[in-house]
């Protein structure tokens, strides 16, 4: 199962890379919101962990190229305090679950395979 | 001579051409020299950086399992100043990133490298910025050791001090942190209101009176967060002391006082409304019409008609008519708009509230 992150912040990066490999997914990492675009484009991938703030490309931008690539990919946004409206935005493009920071590694690895079981 | 005279002065030419070469390659040199400086500090920087985030990555993700190794290169530098110092300001900002576990291995490893000393030494600085700078590494890492001394920077000149300071008593002791208030003569920013408001989870059940103290301050800023406070934690007892905030001298603390009441509504809130509608100046007026809206009140009709029909004051008009439409009395707006029996003015708002709604 591949995993893609998108995050600009390296020790999230890190983190998360680490925790799901560690769990036995492969993990693809992006550092902006354009390179995960890219990657999405070209890699069969089955989720999608994403930031809302990224340079070049924002979490919704990435959730709208799925939609124009046509692929069916659950998301897992990842947005600060005070994000709620960009949220709101995300959801009505289709993102499956999102979660704010400050928040456990260990819950995201449950909502992973809750979203995977539903797949 | 004059070939004399030539020679001196050719040779004194190339003397101080040669001293302003000399001058330009020195500091050619110390340009050089301070940028390949930099460029090495930054590297470091980044080098070190990275370091720290694996080692706090593997704490974090290899938690459960046994005591994680740190690398050679995180060991042989974990003793020097700047090193440390870096460290302990990626652990203050991995804290804001992560929680549950994940925090409380941040802690351990906080506790672990002995960075307390560092954030003591911060907090002992002469410099506003590092003194604000410990007053964050002592909260994050819940250092209630530090509480007496930072209680002490409450009343330090530097803003930037005493606002990480009153941030900080509210972290640490919640709603009985902000006893500052009683004596606050310095303005609460409205950033520093929302990071307190942000900050308090719950109060307990008898706060009424310092509330109540805080909402007579001569401190604007006090009154406008307090009322922001009764908001969040919706105190309903304190609703006729707000009320009275309707008549403040302050336009500002009225047009909270006005949310505030929104906030708390009860049978009562429409009259205390309408009563003190008429000694409003036009921004609270509006405010007032604006909450009224909110309420969803279809009792309000007869009084925004009368502001429809009556008020000399467009923005009030307007105001009126939009409340109108969001109760339900489009039809009646309707009327209006084709009615001989208003003014052109009024059949011109009519019809461009309802063209909005379209």
């Amino acid at each position: 199962m591949v995993i893609l992150i998108a995050e600009d912040d390296e020790l999230i990066l890190k983190t998360v890379e680490h925790k799901l490999k560690k769990e036995g997914y492969e993990v693809l990492i992006a550092r902006n919101g354009k390179e995960a675009i890219d990657l999405i484009k070209v890699t069969d991938i089955d989720l999608v962990i994403s930031d809302i703030m990224m340079p070049f490309a924002s979490g919704t931008e990435i959730l709208s190229a799925i939609k124009a690539f046509g692929k069916d990919i659950p998301v897992i946004m990842l947005s600060g305090l005070g994000q709620e409206e960009v949220v709101l935005d995300a959801f009505n493009l289709g993102a499956a679950d999102f979660m704010v920071k400050p928040f456990s590694p260990t819950e995201l690895i449950l909502r992973i395979k809750r979203l995977m079981a539903q797949k | 001579m004059g070939t004399v005279h030539l020679s001196i002065l050719i040779h004194d030419l190339v003397l101080i051409f040669l001293t302003v070469l000399v001058l330009i390659l020195i500091m050619m040199g110390a340009v050089l020299f301070y940028g390949f400086y930099q460029y090495k500090s930054l590297k470091n920087k980044r080098d070190w950086e990275s370091v720290i985030d694996s080692r706090v990555s593997n704490a974090i993700v290899f938690s459960e399992e046994k005591e994680v190794q740190e690398s050679e290169f995180f060991h042989s530098h974990s003793q020097e100043g700047s090193f440390r110092n870096l460290l302990l300001e990626k652990l203050v900002s991995s804290k804001k990133k992560f929680s549950g576990v994940a925090q409380d291995e941040i802690q351990r490893l906080f506790v672990n490298y002995e960075l307390n000393k560092e954030a003591v030494q911060n907090l002992n600085s002469t410099k506003p910025y590092i003194i604000a700078g410990g007053i964050q590494e002592v909260t994050a890492m819940k250092m209630t050791d530090s509480l007496p001394q930072v209680e002490k920077y409450l009343k330090h000149p530097a803003a930037q001090v005493y606002n990480e300071a009153q941030y900080a008593m509210v972290v640490f002791k919640g709603f009985s942190g902000l006893a500052f208030l009683n004596t606050l003569d310095t303005v609460l920013s409205d950033w520093q209101q929302l990071r307190l408001l942000g900050s308090l989870q719950m109060i307990p059940n008898d706060t009424d009176l310092s509330v109540e103290l805080w909402l007579k301050s001569s401190n604007l800023s006090v009154v406008i967060f307090t009322l922001k406070l009764i908001q969040k934690f919706q105190m309903l007892a304190l609703y006729d002391q707000v009320k009275g905030l309707l008549y403040h001298a302050s336009e500002k603390v009225r047009l909270n006082a006005v949310l505030t009441l929104q906030v708390l509504e009860n049978d009562r809130t429409k009259d205390d409304f309408m009563e003190a509608y008429p000694l409003q100046p036009v921004k609270v007026q509006l405010a007032i019409l604006r909450a009224m809206k909110y309420s969803n009140d279809k009792r309000y009709y007869d009084f925004f008609m009368t502001q429809l029909n009556n008020q000399p004051i467009v923005a009030l008009k307007i105001e009126a008519a939009q409340a109108l439409l969001a109760l339900g009395f489009s039809e009646s707006l309707k009327e209006t708009a084709h009615s001989k029996a208003v003014s052109e003015q009024i059949r011109e708002i009519v019809k461009h509230v309802l063209q909005q709604k379209i």
